[in-house]
């Protein structure tokens, strides 16, 4: 679904390459695996050291001499670099700043114990004496088929629960914003509430010196009847109490009139122009199913999820929280019901 | 100011759609995916409230560029059975609402304080539906309704094969007037009570329009208001009081929104996407014509005029920390004298005028002609617009119409037109100016230019952090980015958001913010 990669700075830097005369190509070949032009980005860059890869990254390219032997890469790095930055997620600084190439591989695979990493990229020249050397990938490595296999935007998990949340494990550690919506949120016993819960479980059960989830919206269809959506309110509502012990992200409930589809957003929280707390959307899923409870007994059929497009989760997110054409209309279909949302705790 | 406005079945438009307006609004997306509909939708909500013209073609400020082409063309898939809704929302909070009527004095008479009233007002919204009559092949306002504060207020409605206009909805319960002002509550309900209660006995109540009933009126077409007199309210009261209070009271609430609506719209004013140059003998004309402003002709024109104006869009083109465009305005002033002409002969001839007063007389009864010219910064050459970079031509249009105190509502097409990269980001310094400067205009720009989004989103995330580069903070609620796109051959327009750092809250649809990294890496 989505990978995670710790990228070396030194992949940029023009200096650690001076003597292949394919690194040109090999950078935009790899950056064209991060990246697919005309898919969904399946793609999340650690920003190791609490952000400092980022600036690393900058210091590297700057390096590079516009009279050198290709002025041609260096357009190419800046293209690459503000897309990287699009996809980067802070990682917090464990250990010692890193000095060499070695010290970001080491950064990298500290977190091998409690967040790991799922793919660590260094250049050809990383010894492969070093520590660290079982789990980097050369940048020649990127060039095969082999290493991009199970990076891809459509995924077909099994009906399990446990399996499904591994799926999800890059937006349990870093997503601080979960949005997830379904027709069927119930309470206990509904396999898509299930689902909800073990989401916002697994994504408080992060490592301490992560940020921490901050808010969970979940939108769900309800009933026409104010006095049925208050009991559906209120059941949900106890149900996650019960389930999610605290301390608690602030988790919020909407109920729609129309809700069809089953789809995940997350991102990170931020602050919006009215200055309230708000989800920005970074990440989109389409999840065609969701793994029933045990009490159905184990299917043996897979489901199909897949990543969604920028355009498509921008279209989620606009559904979700766009302002509604609601005039003249007494339960218009593209705004939540009066009264969402309810908040939890 | 407009904050919000809804269209439905309009152009590219089909289903009803919400747009929010800021100080700053662009309008972005790819070719043909109905960015230019909303502005076309301000310029037929003018006709229509400035002059009933329900089927607009050419309008009163569109010029050339915008031809709407009547009814049959601009309703959505051509469907003429289908009603075009347009609503806006206006924020009130500085000015409340002005008086339609010379009226006051009988509210005056009766207790209730008029100042008061409008001043409680501070949103309203107005809305109208134009629908096309098939029996009499004619089109009308179906419904004009309004809300205040939020709150739905009141609807007329026409029903034009019966000719037949009354006041459908009306919100007795809405606390403008239960709790508007502190005099006003019981008096103006107990005043709305007995004019009912006269109305009723001539008219049963509807079932459909709830327990309200429906209140005819007379004087009008349809249910578009006058936006200069009061309702035509034919039911009368025993008491005479009463009949006035009531009369003023309902105008003002209900046709009050749609006169500040329309003042908003007399102050809108349309930038075209390609200005044109000014000739070489270009005189400006003695009468201010506002078609003239969609070619950007009209800002040659106001630069003649207004001195004020010609030293501030000097500054603002010749300025290192502003456009930087290496030059800077000047008004020469000309008098054309004729070879044969004895004054002509005269000077030929080298006469000096102090000592010959018949000539200088002569000289001084000529026309002066008045020239903008543009004074290149390095040479100090005077140059007409023909003479520098087309980009500085174009661009002088858009900073005058940025700067201009006349406008309310500024549409701009596409600002970058021919402009550097650098200049297109300076035009969003220009734009914050205007806005939240002391203009305080309301821009709507249509745009591909990712600088001038760009800083934009910067302008803003340095504000968050305290600073204010331009002297003008700016934040996310000043703001809007519409994005416009076809889907399934129907327009959708939808917000991409801004947080408090400037930084978008969804994905850009499109590849627009990626375009360097797909041509480089594809």
């Amino acid at each position: 679904m989505l990978t995670e990669f710790a990228l070396t700075p030194d992949l940029f830097d023009e200096q650690h390459h001076a003597g292949d005369p394919a690194w040109r190509e090999k950078i935009r070949a790899f950056g064209r695996g991060l990246f697919p032009p005309s898919n969904p980005c399946p793609t999340i860059i650690a920003d190791l050291f609490g952000g400092t890869w980022s600036y690393a990254v900058g210091q590297a390219i700057a390096r590079a001499d516009p009279r050198g032997a290709d002025p041609s890469i260096i357009g190419l790095l800046q293209s690459l670099r503000s897309r990287l930055q699009r996809a980067c997620v802070k990682r917090p600084a464990r250990g010692d700043y890193p000095s060499d190439e070695a010290g970001w591989v080491r950064a990298a695979c500290d977190f091998d114990g409690d967040a790991p990493i799922d793919r660590i990229v260094g250049t050809d020249a990383f010894s492969q004496d070093r520590a660290g050397a079982a789990r980097l990938s050369t940048l020649s490595r990127t060039g095969t088929d082999e290493f991009w296999n199970g990076i891809t935007g459509t995924h077909s998990p099994r009906m399990d629960l446990g399996a499904q949340m591994d799926l999800l494990r890059p937006i349990c550690l870093h997503a601080t914003f979960i949005c997830f919506a379904s027709p069927h949120v119930y309470g206990s016993g509904s396999s898509d509430f299930d689902f909800a819960t073990e989401l916002i479980t697994r994504a408080l059960a992060r490592p301490a010196d992560f940020p921490r989830v901050e808010l969970v919206d979940i939108h769900t269809k309800g009933e026409p009847d104010p006095v049925a959506r208050e009991s559906h309110r209120d059941f949900v509502l106890h149900e996650l109490r019960s389930r999610v012990g605290p301390p608690r992200p602030t988790v919020r409930l909407f109920f729609w009139p129309k809700l069809l589809e089953r789809i995940l957003l997350a991102g990170d929280v931020t602050i919006d122009a009215a200055g309230e707390r708000a989800g920005k959307t970074r990440w989109a899923l389409s999840l065609s199913h969701v793994a029933r409870p045990v009490l159905d007994g184990p299917s043996a059929d897979p489901t199909t999820w897949a990543l969604l497009h920028d355009r498509d989760a921008s279209r989620w997110h606009e559904r979700l929280y766009g302002q509604p054409a609601t005039a003249g209309r007494e339960y218009p279909s593209d705004a939540p019901f009066p009264g969402s949302a309810y908040q939890m705790p | 100011m407009i904050t919000a406005i809804e269209i439905e079945n309009f152009k590219a438009i089909g289903q009803r759609q919400r747009l929010a307006l800021r100080p700053i609004t662009l309008l972005v997306g790819p070719n043909s995916g109905g960015k230019s509909t909303v502005i076309h939708a301000l310029h037929y909500a003018r006709e229509i409230f400035e002059r009933r013209n329900l089927n607009a073609d050419r309008t009163i400020n569109g010029g050339d560029f915008v031809d709407l082409g009547g009814f049959a063309n601009f309703v959505h898939e051509h469907d003429q059975t289908k009603s075009v809704a347009l609503r806006f929302d206006l924020d009130t909070k500085d000015t409340g609402l002005t008086w339609v009527l010379d009226e006051s004095v009988g509210l005056v008479e009766a207790g209730i304080d008029v100042d008061s009233l409008n001043a409680t007002v501070k949103s309203a919204w107005v809305e109208i539906v134009v629908k096309r009559s098939i029996l009499r092949d004619a089109l009308y306002v179906q419904r004009y309704s309004v809300g205040l504060n939020g709150q739905h207020f009141a609807a007329i409605e026409t029903d034009f094969e019966s000719r037949g206009t009354r006041i459908v909805e009306l919100n007795l319960d809405h606390p403008v007037i239960k709790q508007g002002t502190d005099q006003m509550p019981s008096l103006l309900v107990e005043y709305f009570d007995a004019f009912w209660r006269a109305g009723a006995q001539k008219e049963p109540k509807s079932e459909s329009s709830g327990s309200l009933g429906m209140m005819p009126l007379t004087g009008r077409p349809d249910a578009l208001p006058a936006f200069d007199c009061g309702l035509g309210l034919p039911w009368k009261t025993p008491e005479e009081p009463y009949n006035g209070v009531v009369r003023a009271v309902l105008t003002q609430l209900i046709v009050g929104p749609g006169s500040l609506l329309l003042d908003e719209l007399r102050g809108f004013r349309y930038l075209g996407p390609l200005r044109e140059l000014p000739p070489r003998n270009y005189e400006p004309p003695r009468y201010r014509d506002e078609t003239r402003w969609a070619t950007g002709l009209a800002a040659w024109d106001a630069l003649t005029e207004s001195e004020e104006l010609r030293q501030a869009t000097s500054a603002w083109l010749s300025g290192s920390d502003r456009l930087n465009a290496g030059c800077e305005l000047r008004l020469n002033r000309y008098r054309e004298i004729s070879e044969s002409d004895e004054l002509g002969v005269a000077l030929a001839a080298g006469h000096i005028f102090d000592t010959d007063e018949e000539v200088i007389a002569r000289f001084n009864d000529l026309a002066t002609a008045r020239r903008v010219v543009l004074v290149d910064a390095g040479s100090g050459l005077e140059l007409r617009a023909h003479d520098v970079g087309v980009g500085i031509s174009q661009v002088v249009p858009v900073v005058v119409a940025a700067l201009d105190p006349a406008a309310a509502v500024v549409a701009i097409e596409q600002p970058e037109l021919h402009v550097h990269p650098t200049l297109q980001a300076s035009l969003a310094d220009l734009l914050i100016q205007g806005a939240l400067g002391l203009r305080g205009s309301q821009f709507l720009v249509e745009t591909h230019s990712i600088h001038l989004i760009l800083r934009l989103q910067r302008r803003i995330r340095e504000t968050a952090r305290g600073a204010t580069p331009t002297g003008v903070p700016v934040s996310a609620a000043d703001v809007a980015i519409l994005y416009a796109a076809r889907d399934h051959g129907a327009a959708t327009i939808s917000e991409i958001g801004l947080d408090a750092q400037g930084e978008l809250l969804r994905p850009w649809p499109d590849a627009f913010l990626d375009q360097d990294y797909q041509e480089r890496f594809a």
